[in-house]
């Protein structure tokens, strides 16, 4: 999401900052892969037939809203998206470190000049009313989203220009332009495969399955109650390990108290947490905590439209007057850390160490606006207008923060909070100076392009780049992770120096579960959480 | 009576015309795009934004848009929801019950609580009694609503662990016949409760004030007077008189009630129309917003019509105005 705290999964599902997977774990996908987005991902030798499945118990799991439909790839709904990983699959997802494993998918081959990728099915994939997942729903699918013009991840796969299918478990994708991002935003957001013998020749965003919708994931739906609950229950057809709970259901709690009050009161097994009440759970024997850090970075967005901040000298002081660890320890109560680079760390191999924010220097920044012809009046040099919004506690907290901060170089700054849509609208006419956000900047570094490329939707900034937005094309058509890195590595350096944004923090977001749940995907200390993708509750077991 | 109650009936039709232009004009001019909204994943672009607004019909002119809503609305159709496309009528239908049993549930008990605590303390007008009452109705006068709320669960759901936290049934059980219908009161009991106690002490300072003024008035010193026992002329004469404002207060008061149950409502996770209003606001989802305001204004116009009825049949000069 633009702005919100973790993005698409913006929102609630926080997950754990966790060390690599220890080594003679498993031979997850993830090893395999090593790095994110080789050229070829070649998965465990699919299983001859369905594992058994032993299953017991049920799981309560929350949202904060009730979801909009079922039907996940036609419009962005975040409160969906946990449901969706758990009743549907995507061809390839992410894993708790942000590493591309493998889904409905079983491998992927990129071609050597890089206009077409071939991707093997999990041979014993179904669909819940029984038929065959074959690669006509994938050619249905991927195509259907690239044709939607609304669709979420239409932009993020535009590449693709159609979908072959030599037989049925292999799908190759056929691109007009060679385009290394293609695998990651298909482990993302937007791109569950969808059943074509439902869906096709009918409108997607309509179809009554869209109510009662026909998955291959490890759940099945059975039943909705609006505004309460969602209910699931194993699908013991599914073609991989797991799952292990008889049934998984998501009451619709919206406020967090509340939430909070029904995982101690045992109504719930798992919640998210808001900061305040992590020591809490960490005390408390019934519960397991896990935080984690999303590539969803908190920054400031600087109108280059607008007098003074078209003067680079200007965001730079600004960027020196920033003192991050005050950020960290006031606004986000000491669950987060500084982020000074241009692409999050979180995703280490495309973060460039080099390219980093200006170090804290309150004098240098005085010296630089005196420099750079906007003395001291009285008090102030000059005043600047800060946009936030509202259902963030830590983003306005670090709104007000900076107000003080940017004080001591003479800047007034004049703290506009409004509600996300009408934030969002302003923002997007240029009526702001400074915009606080964070927003999702993950799978790939393509996502770059996405705000700070020349006239993207996203880019409020106006920063516009010709030598910056060649390179991400250049590091999109690149094949090879290794060929990829430099000019991911050069276009940081550009933002670095132009400073069009002045990232600030990254938070940790928490979630607390019964202790009688195990192989929960967010836990770090548990060997499934690289072995499943985000939300997915495939591995997950309760005691007792 | 009848031709009063028509004259009433028809005064209702100018109200509820005007609230659906009103309700188009603000909503319109409210700062919000619902297709950026809809769009307002990690990475919209400007041609989906477009696609969207133009799917949408956003992208014709304002007049053009209200004339197809009234013409739809004229048909009894109140249009499809942008976010859930589903009808609108239908999404309303799905989470008016759990509203209205809610809020009438908990108005109606404000009401006679209210109210049978104004009389009290106006009869002992002055003592201990009465200051206590009203110092108690003050204090929860302040008290906003969602507040309350946490502060019942955390003590009766979290410490005591008497009742449940929130939500209209145990998710984790499935309960059928009676016992599920203890399950819903067993959830009712919160959310009717603090929606309840923020009530309360409006029927308490009116009735309280309005006992006292009755107690004061000619009429019943001159039925004292002749010798009318006390007990009689309060029940029979000043109590019935003192009433008539409740009456009033009820009926204009249930449009607030449905906008405090929207809060109760997120705290309690209760699954009313209140959050579908609120989802739909986040959303701009124009169409449920303007179907959630038409049917609340057809509630409020009705509420309204029924007090003047029950306001006619206590005070014959009314009707006959």
């Amino acid at each position: 999401m633009t702005a919100h705290r973790n993005a698409a999964p913006s929102l609630p599902f926080p997950l754990s900052r966790r060390a690599l997977m220890q080594a003679g774990a498993g031979v997850s996908a993830a090893m395999l892969a090593g790095v994110t987005f080789p050229t070829s991902l070649v998965a465990q030798t699919p299983a001859s037939e369905i594992p058994p499945k032993e299953l017991s118990g049920t799981a309560i799991l929350t949202i904060p809203v009730e979801p909009h439909s079922f039907q996940p790839d036609y419009q962005g709904d975040d409160y969906l998206w946990p449901i969706a990983c758990n009743l549907s699959n995507s061809l390839f997802a992410l894993d708790n470190d942000f590493n591309v494993i493998p889904d409905l998918a079983t491998g992927y081959e990129v071609a050597e000049d890089g206009l077409s990728i071939s991707i093997s099915l999990q041979p014993l994939a179904t669909w819940h009313d029984g038929t065959p997942v074959t690669s006509a729903d994938v050619k249905y699918t991927i195509e259907q989203i690239v044709q939607t013009p609304e669709a979420t991840a239409s932009s993020l796969i535009s590449a693709v220009e159609s979908v072959d299918t030599p037989d049925e478990k292999t799908a190759v994708l056929v691109l007009s332009r060679p385009s290394a991002s293609v695998i990651g935003f298909l482990s993302w957001y937007g791109v569950f495969m969808l059943p074509a013998h439902i869906y096709e020749g009918t409108d997607w965003a309509t179809n009554e399955a869209n109510q009662a919708p026909i998955g291959s994931g490890p759940f099945k739906f059975v039943s909705y109650e609006p505004g309460s609950s969602v209910e699931l229950e194993a699908n013991t057809e599914y073609f991989g390990e797991g799952p292990y709970l008889e049934q998984l259901r998501y009451s619709i709690i919206p406020d967090p108290n509340t939430q909070v009050q029904s995982l101690l009161n045992g109504e719930i097994d798992f919640a998210d947490l808001p900061n305040a009440q992590v020591p809490t759970f960490e005390s408390n024997p019934d519960f397991k905590v896990a935080g984690k850090v999303y590539p969803s970075p908190i920054y400031m967005g600087l109108n280059l439209n607008h007098t003074p901040l078209d003067n680079v000298d200007v965001r730079r002081a600004i960027a020196m007057a920033v003192d991050r660890d005050q950020i960290v320890a006031t606004a986000l109560s000491g669950y987060g850390t500084p982020c000074t680079h241009f692409y999050p760390e979180v995703i280490a191999w495309a973060s460039n160490p080099d390219a980093t924010v200006p170090e804290f220097d309150i004098d240098g920044a005085n010296a630089l606006l005196d420099s750079a012809g906007f003395p001291l009046d009285g008090d102030s040099r000059f005043s600047l207008k800060l946009l936030y919004f509202t259902g963030w506690q830590e983003l306005s907290d670090a709104g007000t923060v900076l107000k003080e901060q940017l004080a001591a170089i003479g800047i007034d700054i004049e703290l506009v909070l409004l509600e996300f849509a009408a934030w969002d609208a302003q923002v997007g006419s240029g009526d702001y100076d400074i915009s606080l956000q964070g927003g999702f900047q993950g799978p790939d570094p393509a996502n770059l392009s996405v705000r700070w490329g020349t006239g993207s939707a996203l880019n409020r900034s106006g920063y516009a780049n010709p030598e910056f937005d060649d390179l991400l094309v250049q590091g999109d058509s690149a094949t090879t992770q290794e060929e990829r890195i430099p000019f991911y590595f050069q276009a940081q350096e550009l933002l670095a120096q132009d400073l069009p944004q002045i990232p600030l923090v990254l938070q940790t977001s928490y979630a607390a579960f019964t202790s009688r749940m195990s192989g929960v995907w967010l836990d770090g200390d548990d060997p499934a959480s690289a072995l499943v993708g985000m939300n997915r509750f495939t591995l997950t077991k309760l005691e007792g | 009576m009848g031709r009063y109650i028509s004259r009433q009936l028809a005064s209702i039709i100018p109200t509820i015309l005007l609230s659906i232009v009103l309700n188009f004009m603000l909503l319109h001019a409210a700062p919000g795009d619902p297709a950026r909204v809809m769009a307002g994943k990690d990475n919209p672009s400007e041609e989906q934004i477009e696609a969207i607004r133009k799917s949408l019909g956003l992208d014709q002119p304002l007049p053009v848009q209200f004339w197809k809503y009234v013409k739809e609305l004229a048909q009894g159709n109140l249009g499809q929801s942008i976010t859930y496309k589903q009808p609108v009528f239908d999404l309303i239908m799905q989470r008016l019950p759990a509203t209205l049993l809610l809020t009438v549930t908990s108005a109606v008990l404000a009401l006679s609580i209210g109210t049978l605590l104004g009389v009290i303390a106006a009869q002992k007008s002055g003592r201990p009694v009465d200051s206590a009452l009203s110092f108690s109705n003050y204090a929860l006068f302040a008290i906003p609503s969602f507040w309350l709320g946490l502060i019942m669960i955390v003590i009766f759901s979290s410490k005591l662990g008497w009742l449940p936290t929130s939500g209209m049934r145990t998710v984790r059980a499935d309960y059928t016949g009676w016992r599920d219908k203890l399950d819903v009161l067993q959830h009712l009991v919160l959310p009717v409760a603090t929606l309840a106690l923020v009530q309360i002490p409006i029927y308490f300072r009116i009735t309280r004030a309005s006992v006292q003024l009755q107690q004061r008035e000619d009429y019943v010193t001159t039925f004292r007077a002749t010798g009318i026992p006390e007990p009689r002329v309060f029940r029979r004469y000043a109590l019935r008189n003192a009433l008539l404002p409740t009456v009033t207060v009820f009926g204009l008061g249930l449009g607030f009630v449905f906008t405090g149950a929207a809060l109760v409502e997120i705290v309690f996770a209760w699954p009313g129309i209140g959050r579908l209003t609120l989802d739909a606001v986040f959303r701009r989802d124009y169409p449920l917003l303007l179907g959630v305001y038409l049917v609340l204004a057809i509630a409020v116009s009705v509420a309204v019509l029924l007090t003047d009825i029950v306001y006619a049949l206590l005070d014959p000069r009314i009707r006959l105005r």
